[in-house]
């Protein structure tokens, strides 16, 4: 029953937060975030930063900070602001690709000399969980600021959180869009408006081979299919938490993709490998991909025009859900690293989370949207949470269905 | 020349036991500490449920074994290892020793040019040459489909990716065969050959009949060796295809290595290594059994 | 007549076979000093059309190839090292001594060398982890200090070193370290050097190992090393073209000055007699 209850809750608040985009336009969230107050008090107190107070006496010591490639920028800035304020600190950054991160990272955090903050996602909570220290800041504080913080908690503590909201978007280069004669009012919001368009952006050579694709889902297809069942009001987990596949909205999905290379030709099985970068390079007109690809594309491929969409409905009527959105979670701290160690990690958590609140930056990154992307359903000023508990599947990861959302 | 050394001098000098026992006591810890003990751990392990990073270690009895045997992935990893390693010794043997035996021939001048450069892809680090040729298959821009004007998605069709894997193991290899079966045909004795000339066999019934049966140890060596190694690749795996279309690529020790540094199943993951383990064994068993070989030396 | 249109057939399959083998290292070079674009473009050939250097710019910015390059050379020169010693000194303990269990030994030895590396690498991680090696260069070397093949290998050759010769020497009083240093390490030589050869070959090409032990960048292996690279580096394909090339040459300007041992300690191996 609470689970129906927060579904209608999340269609309720999807509905309101098209209304409430549809009226903001394109820089607006950032400001709505910080004039809106929080409204709810009597849960904590807001989570506070003294940047004055020194950190391990003053005393000189060095940390590791491991995080996976995607966002070097990112985490060379936060180390700088943050020993800007504390010079006595020392944060050696450590990248690895996300393949090896979460090959090496378990194995490092084993031994006592491990990275003693990492960067953490939570598709690998079961990995992780035993070797993390709780964050020193209480649930309830933590939850004056962020939304959907009880789903994090474990038996009173809070080891990481949701600091921003991810999901799917069809993203598309701006520039052939243009060049087939396209406008803003061409932007689809059902998939029969999308295949015509698609068909549009597609261009073949004399010979019928294909150039450009109008669309091409090729490496990046079981990322696309997990979440469009929503559209069709079918959960990926059945009420006792079994996932379920086989069934009709599922096939729906995946016959459509189909019939886009099949029946309408905008794309081929065997023309590029990586959808995401072949974006990138210029052979896809159109692709689906997850929000933090916003950051990546542009810093891979500089030159690349790009905007993106709203993934399209089978009708106009807005669907249960559009596709599934996860937590970006906030880093973790090495419970066996030294206790000075651990202190600092905390310090810089707490940084973090107080900072993050002036700074866009972090959920911008992770989140869809960016400069590029002018139209959004889910924004900033929402957090999410998972509110089933998370079920790592190996393939998927976790797939957290119901969510909740509220202002800040 | 299994046994040359017969009768060893009576006395046994201080200085004799001294040294043998330093030796022997290092090599019984080494292999103690970096062999017996590790199998013994891995099979203790095989009956628990061992994830060292949840710290679990559950006695599971025989569950992770029945799951090997009742996981349809690891049959179907088997059947493409079993594949993978069959074509690759083949054209390993089949290359190696056509090459060879083409360079022993007494026309050829530049033998150590083309030694060199048929030897060249053996010494290059198989992480690196994995990734060029990870580009050589591209289906848009690399270089196979474009000398031969087709338009094959090598790594991302089920029907090829794993001949792709198997052709780079192939080229990465054949070098070595041929390095080997050269030293090996120049080590046969002259005369027959003489004879054979003079009793007027032409070149190809000289290779059959004369060269291979002589040849026939140093072919047990490397399809043996080549066996062994073969059933422990995955370098190539990981590279190119991740195990993919779907799961068309799996080979076992690709599906081990994932099992215990991606998912550490370390327990699942050492019942999957000794099955493998006694595969090998059994291969290496049937080689010599078909071979009629005793013994290597 | 036959004979020559024989052996013009021979050497132009010869020849056409060994273009075939070189051909990934030359496309892989000449790629190397492309532009991303061009390596994408549908029309390719093998001479840059826009000839940049700037790939080796950016590998060697992000790349510390020298490091690593030191460190691979380092690791796999003293691994050959130390196990052409404990190779040749456990074959010829293991070929010339009698003793109670020697073929008992002998014979296990053998079989490790069957058990898949998979197998042990799992306890093998628990136990670096147990001796605190994790990270540490001693965590490489020590595991692989003695080879079950280096010696098998060796003790095959001993028994080309006459009994004889060595009661000679012991009648004259040498003791079993004299023996051992300056009469069996000196007549194995040709042997050593395929073993060395090989063992160069494999350490040069490790990669699970060093992998899983070091996590400090800077200790990294190339392969490991490389293979990071290309983790970050997966869209700029150019770069990746050239950090590659930077891995592979030096190696193949290595094996092209000392190919003729290279070559020859394979081929005179005692495996091939």
């Amino acid at each position: 029953m609470e689970k129906k209850l927060s579904i209608l809750f999340v269609f309720v608040l999807l509905l309101n937060l098209v209304a409430w985009n549809g009226v903001s336009g394109q820089e607006a969230p950032l400001e709505t975030t910080q004039s809106s107050t929080n409204p709810i008090s009597d849960l904590g107190n807001p989570v506070q930063y003294d940047p004055q107070k020194p950190v391990n006496d003053g005393n000189d010591i060095t940390l590791e900070f491991w995080y996976w490639t995607g966002a070097a920028n990112l985490f060379q800035s936060l180390a700088d602001q943050y020993t800007e304020i504390h010079p006595n600190v020392t944060i050696n950054l450590v990248e690895n690709p996300w393949n090896d991160y979460w090959t090496k990272l378990p194995l490092a955090l084993q031994g006592n000399d491990g990275p003693v903050i990492f960067n953490f996602h939570n598709n690998q909570h079961d990995n992780i969980i035993g070797y993390m220290a709780p964050y020193d800041i209480s649930p309830a504080d933590l939850e004056a600021d962020f939304v959907g913080v009880s789903g994090h908690v474990i038996e009173g503590n809070i080891y990481y959180t949701d600091y921003g909201l991810m999901t799917a978007t069809i993203y598309y280069n701006t520039d052939m869009w243009a060049a087939a004669g396209l406008t803003d009012a061409d932007i689809p919001t059902t998939w029969d408006e999308f295949r015509e368009v698609a068909k549009k952006l597609t261009i073949r050579d004399d010979k019928g081979k294909l150039v450009q694709a109008g669309f091409s889902f090729n490496g990046g297809i079981q990322g696309d299919v997990l979440g469009m069942n929503y559209q069709y009001g079918q959960n990926l987990f059945t009420s006792d938490n079994k996932i379920t596949l086989n069934n009709d909205a599922m096939k729906n999905v995946i016959q459509r993709l189909k019939d886009l290379y099949e029946v309408d030709g905008v794309g081929d099985y065997n023309f590029g490998n990586n959808s995401g970068d072949n974006f990138g390079q210029g052979m896809v007109a159109m692709y689906l991909g997850w929000g933090f690809m916003t950051n990546s594309l542009s810093q891979n491929f500089p030159d690349l025009q790009f905007n993106c969409f709203e993934i399209p409905a089978p009708t106009e009527a807005v669907p249960y859900a559009y596709h599934r959105y996860n937590g970006e979670s906030t880093f973790g701290i090495n419970k066996n690293a030294a206790i000075e160690q651990q202190n600092v990690a905390q310090d810089i958590v707490r940084f973090f989370l107080t900072n993050y609140k002036k700074s866009s930056a972090w959920p911008m990154q992770f989140s869809r949207q960016k400069r590029h992307c002018k139209l959004m359903r889910i924004s900033l000023p929402y957090r999410v949470s998972l509110f089933s508990p998370i079920i790592s599947t190996g393939i998927f990861g976790p797939v957290p269905c119901p969510v909740q959302l509220k202002p800040m | 020349m299994a046994l040359i050394n017969r009768t060893r001098h009576p006395l046994r000098s201080r200085s004799e036991i001294i040294f043998r026992n330093i030796v022997i006591v290092l090599l019984i810890a080494f292999f103690v500490l970096f062999f017996v003990l590790p199998i013994i751990m891995a099979l203790i392990g095989s009956f628990y449920q061992w994830n060292p990073l949840r710290l679990q270690f559950n006695f599971l009895g025989l569950d992770n074994w029945k799951k090997v045997f009742t996981s349809k992935l690891f049959w179907s990893s088997m059947w493409h290892t079993v594949v993978f390693a069959l074509a690759a010794v083949a054209f390993r043997v089949v290359l190696g020793l056509a090459a060879a035996h083409a360079l022993y021939s007494r026309s050829i001048k530049h033998k150590s040019f083309y030694r060199t450069l048929y030897y060249l892809p053996t010494i290059t680090p198989m992480v690196a040459v994995a990734f060029v040729w990870k580009f050589i298959f591209d289906p848009q821009f690399g270089l196979l489909n474009h000398l031969l004007g087709i338009d094959i998605n090598w790594l991302f069709d089920g029907k090829y990716a794993l001949p792709a894997i198997i052709i780079l193991t192939i080229w990465k290899d054949f070098g070595f065969a041929m390095v080997i079966f050269l030293g090996s045909l120049y080590s046969l004795p002259k005369d027959c050959y003489e004879a054979a000339e003079i009793d007027g066999a032409g070149a190809w019934q000289r290779l059959v009949k004369l060269t291979i049966p002589l040849l026939r140890p140093t072919i047990l060596f490397i399809v043996i060796v080549s066996l062994i190694s073969y059933f422990q690749t995955y370098i190539p795996v990981m590279v190119l295809t991740q195990g993919g279309p779907g799961t068309q690529t799996y080979l076992v020790t690709y599906m081990i290595y994932e099992e215990a540094f991606v998912k550490y199943n370390f327990g699942y993951a050492s019942a999957l290594s000794f099955v493998v383990f006694l595969f090998i064994a059994v291969l290496t068993g049937f080689s010599f059994k078909i071979s009629g070989e005793r013994s290597l030396s | 007549m036959k004979q020559k249109v024989y052996s013009v057939v021979l050497k132009g399959t010869l020849l056409f076979f060994g273009l075939l083998t070189i051909l990934p290292f030359v496309w892989m070079l000449s790629s190397s000093f492309k532009t991303n674009i061009e390596i994408r473009s549908n029309v390719q050939s093998f001479i840059p059309q826009q000839f940049t250097i700037q790939n080796y710019a950016n590998v060697l910015e992000h790349f510390n190839f020298l490091r690593y390059f030191i460190n691979s050379l380092l690791y796999a020169l003293l691994i050959t090292l130390i196990t052409i010693y404990t190779s040749t000194a456990a074959g010829f303990v293991l070929g010339k001594y009698r003793f109670k269990g020697r073929q008992l030994l002998f014979t296990c030895i053998l079989l490790t060398m069957m058990v898949p590396g998979i197998v042990t690498i799992i306890p093998r991680y628990s136990i670096m982890q147990f001796l605190g090696w994790i990270d540490t260069y001693q965590a490489l070397i020590v595991p692989s200090s003695f080879t079950a093949f280096g010696i098998f290998m060796m003790r095959q050759a001993t028994f080309s070193i006459p009994d004889e010769m060595l009661d000679a020497a012991r009648i004259d009083g040498a003791n079993e370290f004299y023996l051992f240093h300056r009469i069996v390490l000196p007549q194995l030589r040709n042997s050593i050097v395929s073993l060395a050869i090989f063992q160069f070959l494999w350490a040069w090409d490790d990669y699970l190992w060093p992998y899983l032990m070091i996590r400090t960048e800077k200790k990294s292996l190339l392969s490991v090393a490389l293979n990071l690279f290309n983790g970050r580096y997966s869209t700029d394909y150019a770069s990746l073209f050239a950090a590659t090339s930077i891995a592979i040459i030096p190696v193949i300007i290595f094996y092209l000055v000392f190919q003729k041992h290279f070559i020859e300690g394979v081929s005179s191996s005692s495996i091939t007699g």
